[in-house]
């Protein structure tokens, strides 16, 4: 088999196991939490298209309930501005620690491509790349995260619809339960970090987050973000479990 | 300079890609060059971890959804067995996230009137 062909078969079984990954929870959730999402936007007085391009295009969960419940109130375009990009900042750290997991410089893709993966880059993606690097080799992470992807983006999407016009149809508990579920699948997922720095960051965020909201508002996840994740690196270079 | 009615909240939802779009390019311009410095990527990668988890709990515990009329145990509650099981089970997130699922399940129908004890 000559390298070409090696390559793409190795392509399509990486992009496979990705593709089937996607399938169970990670889809579930983000369906269901995009009901909740297409709820929500349908009672901001939001249209269909507006709803559905949201998901499409934002494709952050907080900046997209930020984006319709400000909306709703009324609010200028400066307040939803800053509002959305304070509730989708981690898309910085993300795309900076995820990108290189992909190993996009060696796949040498092209930009619009990269900006395109960089565009569906958001936390149940990012999450899984860690499962990733279990299953596939590191020139597999890349199609399998876009298989992964592929199947999480579409359910989203179908998700949202599906809430826009059922959500008087579906029972109200069915509802509820929906919206509990993205938080503590994440949760669970970015607890399971391989790297002991990264599960003690975990650890510090979720103590810091939910501590400092009271006071801060909104503004904790930076709390939670720049005090949590300083604090685990400064500790593990300290005691020597630094990540390799 | 106004805007057509109904094109207002397209311009609102473009503000919102904008306002998203922005780190993401960001973070691809910077992902190589951060790469290559060690504690500044390891920062960066926990920062990430720190504030995902952040959001995440705050969500659960104070969210400003529809969970929110709920009393605070009713998620709690959910949220402590779910991270049991995970840690019992040997970080089996499946079977943490089926407990926590369920157990928030039940307390929605039984405050809900459709489960009686």
């Amino acid at each position: 088999m000559s390298d070409v062909t090696q390559n793409h078969a190795e392509w399509r079984a990486a992009r496979r196991v990705g593709f089937i990954d996607g399938f169970g929870v990670p889809s579930f959730a983000l369906f269901t939490t995009m009901i909740g999402f297409g709820a929500i936007a349908r009672e901001a007085g939001l249209d269909i298209y507006v709803t559905v391009a949201t998901t499409m295009f934002v494709w952050g969960m907080p900046g997209q309930v930020a984006f319709a419940d400000l909306y709703a109130a009324g609010a200028g375009g400066l307040v939803i501005f800053t509002a959305v990009a304070l509730a989708n900042m981690r898309m910085l750290p993300m795309t900076v620690s995820g990108l290189p997991m992909m190993h996009l410089k060696a796949h040498k893709k092209g930009l619009f491509p990269n900006i395109i993966i960089a565009h569906l880059l958001a936390i149940t993606g990012w999450a899984q790349l860690t499962a990733a690097r279990n299953k596939v080799p590191p020139m597999g992470v890349l199609p399998y995260y876009l298989g992964f992807v592929s199947v999480v983006y579409v359910a989203a999407n179908l998700g949202t619809i599906f809430g826009y016009y059922l959500s008087d149809l579906v029972p109200d508990p069915v509802i509820r339960v929906a919206v509990y579920v993205t938080p503590l699948y994440i949760v669970l997922l970015v607890s399971s970090a391989r790297v002991w720095a990264n599960r003690l960051a975990v650890l510090l965020g979720a103590i810091l987050g939910p501590l400092t909201y009271p006071i801060l508002g909104d503004w904790c996840i930076l709390a939670a973000g720049l005090g949590g994740g300083t604090a685990a690196v400064v500790v593990a270079h300290k005691i020597g479990r630094a990540p390799e | 300079m106004t805007m057509p009615d109904a094109l207002i909240p397209w311009g609102m939802m473009g503000l919102a890609v904008i306002a998203t779009f922005v780190w993401r390019m960001l973070g691809l311009a910077l992902a190589d060059r951060m790469a290559s410095h060690k504690l500044l990527f390891d920062w960066v990668n926990t920062v990430a971890y720190a504030m995902v988890a952040g959001l995440m709990v705050r969500i659960i515990f104070f969210p400003t959804n529809i969970t929110a009329e709920a009393p605070i145990l009713d998620r709690l509650v959910p949220f402590g067995v779910a991270l049991l099981v995970w840690w019992l089970r040997g970080r089996s997130q499946i079977q943490g996230f089926a407990a926590g699922v369920a157990v928030f399940a039940g307390f929605v129908l039984y405050r809900g009137g459709y489960l009686a004890f």
